[in-house]
């Protein structure tokens, strides 16, 4: 699937788990986060990085505990106008000030992507797939922003 | 008034740029109308019945002479020479061409308006008591942290795309005018036991198909921490507002289906928890944005005048059709001399709303003239001159009476609120405008709405309640039975401070039968009141009893 960040489309290094398949030793997997739970093992140290996909009907905090051991969280958006996983991503980046990626998965709208960026989102599955000039466009649209503490570049914050 | 300054018009034209580029690929046929659809709802654009439906923000209902005239332009260039004020002081136009809408925007832009928000998922446009700043029951003018929500709700990043609409109101008045108990968040400047003034804070009221009265969440909040709470109120309300069924959710089913007390503790947890991570940005508004903002809301130069003027008086001693309009639609102001000078656009047997461009000129020479150049659009769906001077009301009240504008009804039985309903709304079972309009005929004279004071009729075209049935004294909900329209009536409903909720009379009636239900209603009032009772307080005092009994015995017959 098309990945695209900082507005471009990037390379994906990770693979999707589903359910309980076993997590491989070496290389960048992103497991279901409701697996952590039961399953400390899957935090042990390995070759490759883990990520999770966070159900947008869980509350991200229970994630907290985990972060410094993840380098990526996918959201997920069943449908654009779900906007649950903007207040997630919210919280992951900006109250638990998570540093690693925060992906848009499932059904984001490239119209969307400003949003997206704003609220911690800084990687964005494409699918389906919408053109890259949409994506960029949406990038750089209204950079005035008025929400002084949500991500944009400092220049272009109401002050 | 508010003005922009450079960032604000920056952002408008940006966003307006970005519409255009979304309408251009909308037009090329790079976008399916289901793709475009999400994009121009969040640009106010609405595909109706017959035409596009553009929705213009009119924050706080606070416009300037300039802004007028450029809303009759706008009306006379892309539209029929006329607009339509809304429920939420807004003004919309029903005949726009899809291609015109970025030229509109960017002719609104110009007069720093937008539409931005006025539809979609998101904050809408916030409302405000129409009296603000000059009320004289009033602890200061609420508007600037109305201006505040404003830029702040603009785009914002996190709450646009909602379980469903949202809609925030603010008063600082005693008397509440702006509806704030039937609103997503309702806000009211009161003064906490040491005299400072800080935000009650109401969530969970609201219309629609389950009517609700807000419930107090904060009982006094400090000014500063207006945005910071807000963001946790919509924060919790973002993660756990119902998305399954359009239904069910707004705030207030939130709210009533977790419990007031579990829904506040969760906004409390979020708030601390936003206080304790500013990430080095404060969770206060700045003191020199809030002052940077308070100054535009400053009032004008005001005269020294006597309370009562002279001629006036004599005016109105000399020609009884004035005066009866000044007692009805002039209140009073909080400084001497002036008078808050409304506007009836409700002519008896009009369309309520509805103004024509020409008409639309008229008001905007008029606040230069009489009101410091700014006039207010009530959620009622009038016009308000906010600053006219005792003195000047005998020009201003000619000049309206020839241009079909002195209705004399405000608050009264012919001042009846209406959605546009099936004669534009996609969304309605049933016309509102012929019902607004037959009752309005069938109580014109103004010695019979004299008669009758203040009484609310509002009138919806389906369930969605626009026309805030739900909070009439007199509310009528238009439904399709079988593919003809039918009129539901409720009782003793009221937007007030003393907020309620009408209650369903009995059996629906036919668009026909509905002015001979209402009078039948407003007769047994008469019948039955105590010398000044008005109608609210008669129902509320003899229940629903005798009216159902008045109205239904005799349709038996």
């Amino acid at each position: 699937m098309p990945l695209i960040k900082n507005g471009q489309y990037a390379t994906d290094t990770w693979t999707r788990i589903e359910g309980e398949v076993p997590l491989p030793d070496d290389g960048d997997f992103i497991i279901d986060a409701v697996r952590l739970k039961d399953d400390p093992n899957l935090l042990r140290p390995r070759k490759g990085r883990l990520g999770v996909l966070l159900m947008n009907t869980v509350d991200a905090e229970e994630l907290a505990p985990h972060l410094p051991k993840l380098a990526l969280v996918a959201l997920e958006f069943p449908s654009f106008n779900d906007g649950r996983a903007f207040s997630q991503a919210r919280v992951i980046r900006h109250t638990l000030g998570f540093k690693g990626e925060i992906r848009a998965t499932g059904k984001p709208m490239a119209d969307q992507a400003g949003h997206l960026l704003r609220c911690g989102f800084d990687a964005f599955e494409d699918s389906p797939r919408q053109p890259l000039a949409v994506w960029q466009k949406a990038l750089a649209a209204v950079p005035r922003v008025y929400q002084r503490d949500y991500a944009a570049r400092q220049d272009q914050i109401r002050k | 008034m508010y003005r922009y300054d450079e960032f604000d018009h920056a952002f408008v034209r940006e966003r307006v740029a970005q519409f255009r580029d979304q309408t251009e690929r909308r037009v090329s046929g790079e976008l399916t109308e289901d793709e475009f659809r999400p994009l121009r709802l969040m640009n106010g654009l609405y595909l109706q019945l017959h035409a596009y439906m553009l929705r213009i923000a009119v924050p706080y209902g606070t416009l300037s002479s300039r802004q007028m005239r450029q809303l009759a332009m706008i009306g006379d260039k892309w539209d029929r020479g006329y607009g339509h004020f809304t429920t939420r002081q807004n003004l919309q136009f029903n005949w726009p061409k899809l291609e015109d809408t970025p030229d509109i925007l960017d002719a609104l832009a110009d007069v720093e308006m937008h539409a931005i928000q006025t539809s979609g998922n998101c904050i809408r446009n916030v409302t405000a008591d129409h009296w603000a700043g000059v009320a004289a029951d009033e602890i200061e003018d609420p508007r600037p942290w109305a201006e505040l929500l404003r830029q702040w709700s603009s785009l914002h990043p996190e709450f646009c795309f909602l379980p469903r609409k949202f809609k925030i109101a603010v008063t600082a008045a005693e008397a509440d005018r702006a509806a704030v108990a039937f609103h997503d968040i309702g806000l009211k400047i009161v003064r906490n036991a040491k005299g400072e003034a800080g935000f009650q804070v109401l969530v969970g009221g609201g219309m629609g198909r389950t009517p609700m009265i807000a419930k107090v969440c904060r009982d006094w909040l400090p000014k500063g921490e207006l945005l910071a709470y807000i963001e946790a109120v919509m924060r919790v309300y973002n993660l756990h507002g119902r998305r399954d069924n359009k239904y069910k959710a707004r705030i207030k089913i939130l709210l009533h289906e977790e419990g007031d007390e579990s829904f506040r503790r969760q906004v409390d947890a979020e708030y601390e928890k936003i206080k304790a991570t500013g990430g080095g940005v404060s969770h206060m508004v700045p003191d020199a944005e809030i002052a940077r903002i308070e100054k535009y809301f400053a009032p004008p130069k005001y005269d020294a005048l006597p309370e009562e003027d002279a001629q006036l008086t004599q005016h109105l001693k000399a020609n009884a059709k004035l005066a009866r309009w000044y007692e009805v639609n002039c209140a009073r102001h909080k400084q001497q001399g002036y008078t808050i000078l409304n506007i009836s656009l409700k002519p008896e047997g009009g369309i309520p709303g509805d103004a024509t461009s020409d008409q639309m000129r008229l008001v905007a020479d008029l606040a230069d003239k009489f009101s410091a150049g700014e006039i207010r659009v009530s959620h009622a769906q009038n016009l308000v001159l906010p600053y006219v001077r005792k003195r000047d009301v005998v020009a201003v009240y000619h000049a309206l009476e020839k241009a079909g504008l002195a209705s004399a009804n405000l608050g009264l039985v012919t001042d009846i609120i209406a959605c546009p309903g099936l004669d534009y709304c996609t969304l309605a079972t049933a016309r509102s405008i012929p019902i607004a309009q037959a009752i309005s005929k069938r109580f014109e004279a103004p010695a019979r709405q004299k008669e009758i004071g203040d009484l609310a009729i509002k009138i919806s075209g389906c369930i969605n309640a626009c026309g805030h049935h739900h909070a009439g004294h007199i509310g009528i909900l238009g439904l399709d039975k079988a593919g003809k329209e039918f009129y539901q009536i409720t009782l003793g409903g009221s937007a007030d401070e003393h907020a309620s909720i009408g209650q369903i009379m009995g059996p629906g009636f036919s668009g026909e039968d509905v002015p001979a239900a209402i009078e039948k209603i407003v007769n047994t009032y008469i019948g039955l009141r105590t010398p000044g009772e008005t109608f609210l307080g008669a129902y509320r005092r003899l229940g629903p009893a005798p009216f159902k009994d008045a109205v239904y015995a005799q349709a038996a017959e």
